[in-house]
């Protein structure tokens, strides 16, 4: 009896807390088309290249670090391994990439989804960006210490 | 043109909806069964004191350890079997979304040539800073 009690109230629980993801990821994944059919993310990350040469990165790594900030490391896995073994990163440049990208990725999806837990969201963005970009820059500065940014600005 | 940018975008929301159902619904019932079963509570107990470091009562470490171990969407599943204060779940959330899914995303960056032990253990370091941090600095 305390079998079936707890099954369904967990089947329920579950259900909810489903529909509550639901409730977010479809707008989500609508407003992904729009941008990705109106060019929003070429534009972003072509605008975004500041930010390669602080963490010492080639200018191009822009377009995987966006896709995996915003699309997630698993979802935009196709665009970033193509990426990574068409331009030919180092190691260095990968982990460094990977530092903040493992960090902060999927950034709207996977902060949105807690809002149904009540938690608060603010928090939980400016702590992955943050950290993120730390421990980034840092690996950076560990990794590519003797490396120079004008290499890669041809 | 916008209709079709609109159902493609509610087909591809309902495949990952329907993905997540079967992760978030079985660990659902998997932590409230625990918790009737009286296991989850030895189970909390065992890390309380590891926990508090972070704020948070021992049984949330059953969800963060699903989060890493399973997903994000699994640990989120967990976490809505336990009942939360505001900022406990702020903290369990930022944690979670921190460091989750090692396997499956340790396995992606290691496949495009970064060092997934490295990262991994940068995303755990950070995950347990973070929490530390929001406990301390929480208004």
């Amino acid at each position: 009896m305390i079998w079936i009690q707890s099954l369904s109230e967990g089947m329920l629980l579950g259900c909810m807390t489903v529909g509550k993801l639901a409730l977010i990821i479809l707008p989500l994944t609508i407003l992904l088309e729009v941008a990705k059919r109106y060019g929003w993310i070429e534009f972003i990350s072509i605008h975004a290249q500041g930010m390669t040469d602080i963490l010492r990165l080639p200018r191009t790594a822009a377009v995987p670090v966006f896709i995996g900030v915003v699309f997630g490391i698993v979802s935009g896995s196709g665009i970033i391994l193509q990426v990574a073994k068409e331009e030919k990163y180092t190691k260095e440049d990968l982990t460094v990439l990977f530092v903040l990208v493992g960090i902060c990725h999927a950034i709207f999806e996977e902060t949105i989804i807690f809002s149904g837990m009540g938690a608060n969201l603010l928090i939980i963005v400016a702590s992955r960006v943050c950290l993120g970009g730390g421990f980034a820059y840092m690996m950076a500065h560990i990794l590519q210490s003797g490396r120079q940014v004008e290499r890669y600005t041809s | 043109m916008l209709i079709d940018l609109l159902l493609t975008g509610l087909y591809k929301g309902m495949i990952s909806v329907l993905r997540l159902a079967k992760v978030v619904i079985p660990s659902t019932i998997f932590v409230v069964l625990l918790q009737t079963l009286g296991i989850l509570q030895p189970i909390g107990d065992i890390f309380a004191p590891l926990m508090k470091i972070v704020g948070l009562p021992g049984q949330a470490a059953v969800a963060f350890a699903i989060g890493i171990f399973a997903s994000i969407y699994a640990g989120i599943g967990a976490m809505a079997a336990l009942s939360l204060t505001v900022k406990e779940a702020t903290i369990l959330s930022a944690m979670i979304a921190m460091c989750h899914s090692a396997f499956m995303e340790t396995a992606v960056i290691t496949e495009a040539g970064g060092s997934g032990l490295l990262i991994f253990t940068l995303r755990f370091i950070g995950a347990v800073l973070v929490g530390g941090l929001i406990h301390i600095f929480w208004m």
